[in-house]
Parts: C-alpha cells; structure tokens; sequence
C-alpha cells in the first residue's frame, strides 16, 4: 500500500530523467532532477532559500489570518440578518466573481509595493471564500438546535457563540481549506508580479528570467511541497476539530 | 385538577406562498387542551393534521392566531418548556460530549463546567438513567440520543416536557424500551407530559388521557380518559380494557367529520 504510493512520484522522475537527458529539450527549458537537486542544495547553504520560504510563510500566515477573522466575521453578520444578506448578495457575488489578479493594481494603488500589499491581495481572497462559507453554514444551522437554545432562554450572544458558531464550524473550515491554497496561489503570484526583495514566487521569476532554470525547477518543487504539506496538515487538524462532520 | 397547561380556543393558520398570496391554510381551529399537572396527554391524530404546530405553540416558539394559551399560570414565552423534537440528530449538539450536551441548560444559567457536570452525573443518577457520558452524540444508539434529549430537557427543569413523535424512528424494540423508559422517568419525576404521537397503541400505553384530533384543520375530535392502572408494562397492551379502548378510539378516529 504504502509504496504503490511512491510509484506515481517515481515514474515521473524517471520519465523526467529520460526526457531531459535525450537531448530533445533544450536544458534552457527542461533540466535533469539531479541539477534540481543541486541547485535546491546550494540555494540551502547560501540560506537564500529559506529566507524566500519564510517570506511567502510569513505574507500567506498574515493574509490568511486577517482574511479568515474578517470572513468569519462578516459572515456572520449576513448569516445571521436577513436584510443584511439580501442587501450585500448582489455585491458578494460580483466581487467573487472578479479574479484577484485583476485587482492586482488597485491593492498596488492601496497598499504600495510592499508586503502590505501582497498580504491585502491574499487577504482579501481568503476573506471572500471564508465569508461566503460562514454565510452558509450560518443560514443552515439546524432550526431544531435554535429552537432548543430557544425554549431554554438562551440569549442571543449564547445562541451565537454555543449553538450557531459550532454548528456552521464544518462549513466554515471547509472554507478555509479552500482558502488555503487560494492564498499560497495569491502570495506566489503577487510576489511575482509586485516585485519584492525574496519569496518563493520571486525566486521563480527571477531565475526564469536569467534561465536559471535548476533554481527556477528548485523553487516550483518547493512551492508544490509548501502547498501539499499545508494541505495535508490542515486536513489531520480538520478531522479533530470537527470530528463530528458528515455524521 | 390543578392545571398546568391550558389553551383555549387556539387557531392557527400559515400562509404557504412567500408572497402571502394563495390562500392560508388554517391548522388548527378553535382547539381546546387542558392538562393538570404531572399528567400525561396524549395527542393522536392523522399524520400532518397539525398536531406539532399544537406543541409549538405551547412551547411559545410561535403565536397563536387566536386563542390563549398558559403554561404554569404563565405565557408559554416566560414559560419553562422543555422540548423533544423526532429528530434527535437534529437537536443534539454533536459537538459537545454527552454530559455536556445534558448540561447545555445548566451552562446557560452560568454554572461553571465542574459543578454543572458533577449536577449532571447526579441528576441522572436519580433518574436511574445510564448513558456513556464521555462519549459524542453520533457514538450512541437511536434511542440512547433521544434518552440524551429528554435528560437535557429535564435538567432544564421545565414546568412541561413536550415531545414531538419522539420515538417514531427508531426501530420497534428501541421504540418500546423507550416507552418503558419514559415512563419510569415519568414516576421519579412526575412532570407533566404533551405527547404527540401518530402511534395509537403508544398514544394509549403511555397517556393519562387521550386528545382526538380530527384532519386538518385539527379540532379536537374526543378526550378519552385512560383508566389503565399505573405502573405500566407492556403487557397491559394485552389487556381488554386496553383493546376495547383502542377500538373505540379508531372507531372515532376512521368517522369523518367532528362530533
């Protein structure tokens, strides 16, 4: 069981090896793994690559933090109010539907050059999948739970914070696991295109631009790794904290 | 009798189109219940005939059109009422333990997480209920969870235990222990009871009295006085007294129209 889940990885190493190594690709497009590995290595001892992994951690962990707080919260308040919901649906669609590239710009405009920036964009796409999410899952609270906190006297603040904040929890990580990789999309991508002093997306960019291409390969690898193992984290986390979800 | 619940001449209807325009459709119209203190009233009727709208209402989780309704010489909404709906998955929390759900009333009122626990383990004791207590909601049998729900509710001391066909889906075994169960619990506590049911036998087995109710929109069609000596067992189902009496009642209830 086990290793028939390496067999994937593998196959496209060796399939990797084989192409890069037939001389069909020119090395400025494709390069062996092994050139990979060295340039993953040197990039390790300079520390130079750390310091990009830390930066894309440290803009996503601040975008996303600020982006789920603010989604839960506002979510929350359309949820909960049906006039609030119908007056702000129209708006969160169409802000949904706009690519967060597209508004690239305007957090430049904003926000500057700097992290700020990159943070806002990742920021605000974890917001709007977050909110959109606790929207929902406020809203279909079961109403027998409701109405049991109801003949019970629970005021609206315990209502909240016991009945409807823990029941609409499943829909509202779900959220977050979504957001998740948004956010690593949007840190990756802002850093490439706002320009920033290091980050895994500035590595890939720059070393594309100067065909370094086993550090460009190197840092890709990295960012996938990042991505995955966030990923998988996040899910182990799931299953403990809304262990009672799909039951 | 002293009574605790008392409606008078309640009628409700519901429009049914968003936007209030087809017609309403009246539930019920012009019900009169009465139930005395640590008494059990059974409701039966036919299915959809509003008998659950009959227990909202007492419960004061909506108005009546007409009609007055007092629960303990008090407005159903300052009333304590506690409620068990059909569906227990729905209205347990299965976030919180079992002890925790039991004790969600007692976390309402302020009381810190030790001693609304240790009041939990000792209540139940006195109510001789056993339940793994540490473990979630959706670990436990069918009837295990709704004997979760009743507990919750009894913790809340309520003035009146309202249940809403509390034990139609479980299967038939759980649904008899069940019917045991609560009437055990019913002795060591004597609240008063609204069983709304759509189970004649269980409606007979359980209750003092017996309200009749007719189709939709649900008059009270007959109140039958159940003359069965307590405590009961099931085998008093076995009885002629419980069989003429069931005859009689679906002789009444299959009869169209209202008396």
């Amino acid at each position: 069981m086990k290793t028939r889940v390496l067999l994937g990885p593998l196959l496209l190493l060796v399939i990797w090896s084989i192409v890069a190594t037939s001389g069909w690709i020119s090395p400025l497009f494709l390069v062996p793994p092994w050139d990979v590995a060295m340039a993953l290595l040197r990039l390790g001892k300079t520390g130079a690559i750390f310091l990009d992994v830390g930066s894309t951690l440290y803009r996503l962990g601040v975008g996303l933090t600020t982006g789920i707080v603010l989604g839960i919260a506002i979510g929350i308040a359309v949820g909960y109010s049906q006039r609030l919901y119908s007056s702000l649906e129209v708006l969160i669609d169409f802000f949904r539907s706009v690519p967060v590239a597209a508004l690239i710009p305007l957090f430049l405009l904003f926000f500057g050059i700097g992290d700020r920036a990159k943070m806002a964009t990742a920021g605000w796409a974890t917001c709007l999948i977050v909110l959109v999410n606790t929207t929902y899952g406020v809203r279909n609270c079961r109403i027998a739970r409701l109405m049991i906190a109801r003949t019970m006297k629970a005021n609206w603040f315990q209502t909240l914070l016991k009945v409807v904040l823990p029941d609409s929890m499943p829909q509202i990580v779900a959220g977050v696991r979504t957001a998740l990789s948004i956010a690593l999309i949007v840190v990756v991508a802002t850093e490439m295109l706002m320009g920033t002093k290091a980050g895994l997306g500035k590595r890939i960019f720059d070393s594309s631009m100067t065909y370094s291409i086993g550090d460009m390969y190197a840092a890709i690898l990295l960012t996938g790794a990042l991505g995955y193992c966030m990923n998988k984290l996040f899910v182990m986390c799931e299953r403990r904290l809304v262990h009672w979800s799909g039951r | 009798m002293q009574w605790m619940v008392k409606a008078d001449g309640i009628s409700k209807s519901y429009v049914q189109d968003a936007d209030g325009r087809a017609a309403p459709v009246q539930v019920l119209l012009s019900v009169d219940i009465s139930v005395g203190t640590g008494e059990i009233v059974t409701v039966f009727g036919p299915n959809a005939c509003g008998k659950s709208t009959l227990l909202r209402l007492i419960a004061g989780l909506e108005p009546p059109d007409e009609g007055n309704i007092l629960v303990g010489g008090k407005g159903p909404e300052q009333a304590k009422v506690g409620f068990i709906f059909q569906n227990f998955g729905d209205s347990l929390f299965p976030w919180r333990r079992v002890i925790d759900n039991i004790a969600f009333p007692l976390e309402l009122a302020g009381i810190p997480l030790p001693q609304r626990r240790k009041a939990t383990q000792e209540f139940l004791d006195t109510l001789n209920v056993r339940l793994p207590l540490w473990a979630y909601p959706y670990q436990l049998s069918s009837g295990q969870q709704q004997l979760v729900a009743i507990a919750r509710a009894l913790v809340f001391q309520p003035d009146v235990l309202l249940l809403d066909e509390p034990f139609s889906s479980l299967d038939f075994r759980a649904r008899l222990e069940m019917q045991a169960r609560l009437l055990d619990i019913w002795n060591q506590t004597r609240k008063t009871i609204v069983f709304v049911s759509h189970d004649l036998d269980e409606a007979i087995f359980l209750g003092d009295r017996l309200v009749l109710l007719s189709e939709r929109p649900a008059r009270v069609k007959e109140v039958f006085d159940i003359t069965i000596d307590r405590p009961r067992l099931h085998k008093v189902r076995d009885t002629e007294t419980f069989s003429a009496l069931r005859t009689h009642i679906m002789q009444r209830f299959l009869e169209s129209g209202t008396s």
